[in-house]
């Protein structure tokens, strides 16, 4: 008998590793025992917990797409297509059940090949071994996890990772009763309950339970001994209330942010989560402190209590180890982001704020206008995880012809120290000069108006690039009105010129991404990074360019970062929620490869050299890469930008 | 009546293997099944020319089909010797009057057809040629005519094309892989062709599941003929 269809099989397959490593007369052998299965889309090939049967999958034809499931939630893992290898589980253990669920998604020809053989080979061929072992083992294809979004890994319930030990997303052992005591309580009764129990706080509560006020050692130290109120006063009198309150199932992460947001250290966990239902206990900043030692809230006292410079460093270079520690855990980008923007906002307020302490110790006092210190860019969209360039501006309320200069001078000077105290701490200067001591971009609000106005009425190449920069600012010290009414009025100017959301979105398709990323890497030509990747232009920009325009002409006010606008995108549009999702994922994973090959090589993480990449990194890349095109596209259409070109 | 045909046929004097072979019919036929469940056989046939009357065959290959799986441990492929040499066909097939593939005797290579094919469904591109040479070369050999139901993916292409396609009734196995994306690779080699076939018949009655034909006895229902 003849072996034309093995031949054919073999002719195919020996293209593809793991099995290009494999001899001819093997895997001619393995190309016999092979099964071929056609499949039409949504076709399940196999779902997440199945017990995996003895023989795993190649695609021939067509893609499979794997999913993670959980609850109602499908998230997408991969997509597979032509040579792609998947449903390996039987490969490394087949008692273990499958972690993903593959879906077909276009019309598929599918080879299953049987593991026994396989595994034979793999014990002797050490390329086969090899090969498996770098790419696949770390995750059974869900080596994802180490970059993919958080989600996905945490909602498969810890099956993956056995070493599951990141604090911030665990909820807090709430043991202790909380200790409590009711309003008619004399501050001193109070203070002996406290004593007693060797708390440093007590809860008022009334007759049902329900929290509503609570006092803490300070407000006994700060309001009776130092203050205004007798230990026989009642404890009305100091309380601070109403309380802030959580549910028990609130994480870590949750109550440090809560914390660090209404600048406390207790919170009160109740039934319902809120102040109305029975307190079941009470979690204080110390009980957080215990849970896990390098801790951003302990970070953001340091900061506020720093006293120059080199102290913010310090602190700013711990937060750095402190990332590198999220990422490691893989905990939540979003997690992450919050927490370091939030270190990095408190870091500008305490440059802030000591500098005009400094300048009005040389009497240089502060001028009486409101005025406002503005973030742009990446740290503007809230998505700043490395220490970049900074970028930032100022705006002040207008003033007397007579008035302006003085005002303008000061800002100048405590704007061209804060720069400076920043750049001690790891912010480079911006090489565009984009920063708040530039006179152009340290503005009265009626400049700034104008200056949005000319830039959306005429808008150049220059000004679309300016408007990418500016339009991401955020608020960061002194009054939040100003920039409240900048972009009141960007809004209402845009409503006057649609027409220069089609510059932004044509801006937006100047990087196209690089779908053959795969096999052929898309890389500079020349200059200082020949032959190296550059993931901020070609995969980061698109997006963030994408999300903003679409943002701007959807009219969502306040929502600066990329994946917040994409999953607001996804809500407001349902027709292209699962595209605006995915774009969310994507800028998500990109980030997170990006910090990553930052702290790895210690640089922006900007540029890096394909060969560094295993395939398993390829793949993720890659399938963040397609729905960047799709983006595009619908920019093109949505904008008309056929006429541009 | 069919039992008392068969009867009939199995009184002759027909070499055992026809006898194992057509035995294999004595029992009823049950086609009120799921299109999934049956097994089909996919087969095609090389000769040295299409006058099936004279012209003999050269190869044949075959495959088995059941829920959508070909497994390829269980495929066939003969070579078959044969005295006729037509150049003009060996042009188009490549097979060499001394080639280097094995050849078996044109009755071994029935005996195994028959055995590979079984009582099951065969399918075929243009397959009543495939079939009439196959008649012919066992009558040759001693026995009669082939007694399995057949199906023309030409014929399922046309039902789902519609009556236009009815009077062109030569669609080629070429322009349908085209139509279907269906990657060619060893075009006019018997086991090739058959696995072409075998991908595209798949492929048509996935077309054809969603228009609600799900039992076998409704992919056997089409009455339109090649010739």
């Amino acid at each position: 008998m003849s072996n034309t269809i093995p031949h054919r099989i073999y002719d195919f397959l020996k293209e593809h590793p793991p099995f290009s490593f494999i001899s001819k007369e093997e895997l001619l052998r393995i190309s016999k025992q092979i099964i071929i299965i056609y499949s039409e889309n949504n076709d399940v090939i196999f779902h997440q917990g199945e017990k995996p049967p003895s023989f795993f999958y190649v695609v021939r034809e067509g893609a499979v797409k794997l999913f993670n499931e959980f609850k109602d939630e499908k998230i997408l893992i991969d997509v597979c297509d032509e040579g792609d290898i998947f449903g390996i589980r039987p490969l490394i253990s087949a008692d273990q059940p499958y972690t993903l669920t593959a879906i077909v998604s276009e019309e598929a020809l599918i080879y299953k090949i049987p593991a026994e053989l396989f595994l034979e080979i793999m014990k002797v061929n050490k390329n086969v071994e090899n090969y498996f072992t770098s790419s696949f083992m770390g995750g059974i294809r869900n080596p994802y996890s180490k970059y993919s979004k958080q989600k996905v890994f945490l909602d498969s319930q810890i099956s993956i990772n056995d070493n599951f030990n990141f604090s911030e997303i665990q909820t807090i052992p709430i043991s202790s009763k909380p200790i409590t005591c009711g309003i008619e309580t004399s501050i001193k009764n109070a203070a002996l309950i406290m004593k007693e129990n060797k708390v440093g706080s007590i809860v008022i509560v009334d007759e049902n339970q329900k929290p509503i006020g609570i006092i803490t050692d300070r407000d006994l130290r700060n309001k009776v001994v130092a203050g205004d109120f007798c230990s026989d006063c009642k404890i009305e009198n100091i309380m601070s209330s109403p309380v802030i309150s959580s549910d028990s199932n609130a994480t870590v992460a949750d109550l440090q942010i809560l914390m660090i947001k209404n600048n406390i250290h207790h919170i009160c966990i109740t039934e319902d989560g809120t102040i109305n239902s029975r307190m079941i206990g009470m979690i204080s900043e110390h009980d957080i402190l215990v849970l896990h030692g390098n801790n951003p809230s302990v970070f953001i006292r340091e900061i506020k209590r720093a006293q120059n410079s080199n102290q913010l460093n310090q602190i700013r270079i711990k937060t750095e180890q402190l990332l590198k520690k999220y990422l490691q855990q893989e905990i939540s980008i979003t997690y992450i982001t919050r927490i370091i923007t939030e270190i990095n906002n408190a870091i500008n307020i305490k440059a802030i704020e000591l500098i005009i302490s400094e300048l009005s110790k040389t009497g240089n006092d502060l001028p009486n206008v409101k005025w406002c210190w503005l973030a742009l860019g990446s740290q503007g969209r809230e998505e700043q995880l490395l220490r970049s360039d900074q970028d930032n501006a100022l705006v002040f309320e207008d003033v007397e012809k007579s008035e302006y200069e003085k005002s303008k001078n000061y800002f100048l000077q405590l704007a061209k120290d804060v720069n400076d105290i920043l750049k001690d701490c790891g912010f480079d200067y911006c090489p565009a000069n984009v920063m708040a001591s530039n006179p152009k971009w340290c503005l009265s609000l009626n400049e700034w108006n104008k200056q949005f106005e000319n830039w959306i009425y005429i808008p150049g190449n220059k000004e679309v690039m300016y408007s990418t920069i500016f339009f991401d600012f955020q608020p960061i010290y002194g009054n939040f009105e100003l920039a409240e009414i900048m972009a009141d009025n960007i809004y209402q100017t845009l409503n006057n010129q649609e027409s220069f959301l089609s510059f932004l979105a044509k801006n937006a398709l100047e990087n196209p991404p690089p779908l053959s990323f795969f096999r052929d890497f898309m890389v500079e030509n020349n200059g200082e990074h020949k032959n190296e990747f550059d993931i901020k232009a070609r995969a980061m920009m698109p997006l963030v360019d994408g999300a903003r325009v679409l943002t701007l002409s959807a009219r969502l006010k306040g929502i600066n970062s990329t994946i917040k606008r994409f999953n607001k995108l996804a809500e407001i549009e349902p027709e292209n929620k699962e595209l605006f999702e995915q774009l969310a994922d994507a800028y998500e994973i990109i980030i997170r490869f990006r910090t990553m090959q930052g702290l790895k090589h210690n640089n922006s993480g900007r540029y890096f050299k394909p060969d560094e990449l295993n395939k398993m990194q390829r793949l993720i890349l890659r399938n963040c890469f397609r729905p960047i095109k799709e983006l595009q596209q619908i920019l093109t259409v949505r904008f008309n930008l056929k006429m541009f070109r | 009546m069919i039992f008392n045909f068969l009867k009939n046929k199995t009184s002759k004097k027909y070499p055992e293997f026809w006898k194992n072979y057509i035995s294999l019919f004595e029992e009823k036929q049950n086609y009120k099944i799921p299109i999934s469940q049956t097994d089909f056989v996919i087969i095609d046939v090389e000769s040295t020319g299409l006058a099936f009357k004279k012209d003999k065959i050269l190869s044949v290959g075959g495959l088995r089909i059941k829920n959508n799986q070909i497994d390829v441990s269980n495929t066939f492929e003969i070579y078959l010797e044969q005295d006729e040499f037509n150049p003009h066909a060996a042009l188009v097939h490549g097979i060499l009057k001394k080639s280097n593939s094995e050849k078996i005797s044109e009755q071994d290579g029935i005996i195994k057809f028959l055995k590979f094919i079984k009582n099951d469904i065969i399918v075929g591109h243009s397959i009543s040629f495939d079939i009439s040479i196959i008649n012919e070369t066992i009558n040759r050999n001693g026995g009669s005519k082939l007694l399995n139901k057949s199906i023309d993916t030409i014929n399922l292409y046309k039902r789902i094309k519609g009556e236009d396609y009815k009077i062109d009734s030569s669609v080629s196995l070429d322009t349908i892989s085209e139509e279907f994306k269906i990657t060619k690779s060893d075009r006019h080699n018997a086991a090739g062709d058959a696995l072409i076939t075998a991908i595209l018949f798949m492929k048509l009655i996935s077309k054809l599941k969603k228009r609600g034909v799900t039992e076998l006895e409704s992919l056997l229902k089409n009455k339109r003929t090649l010739f």
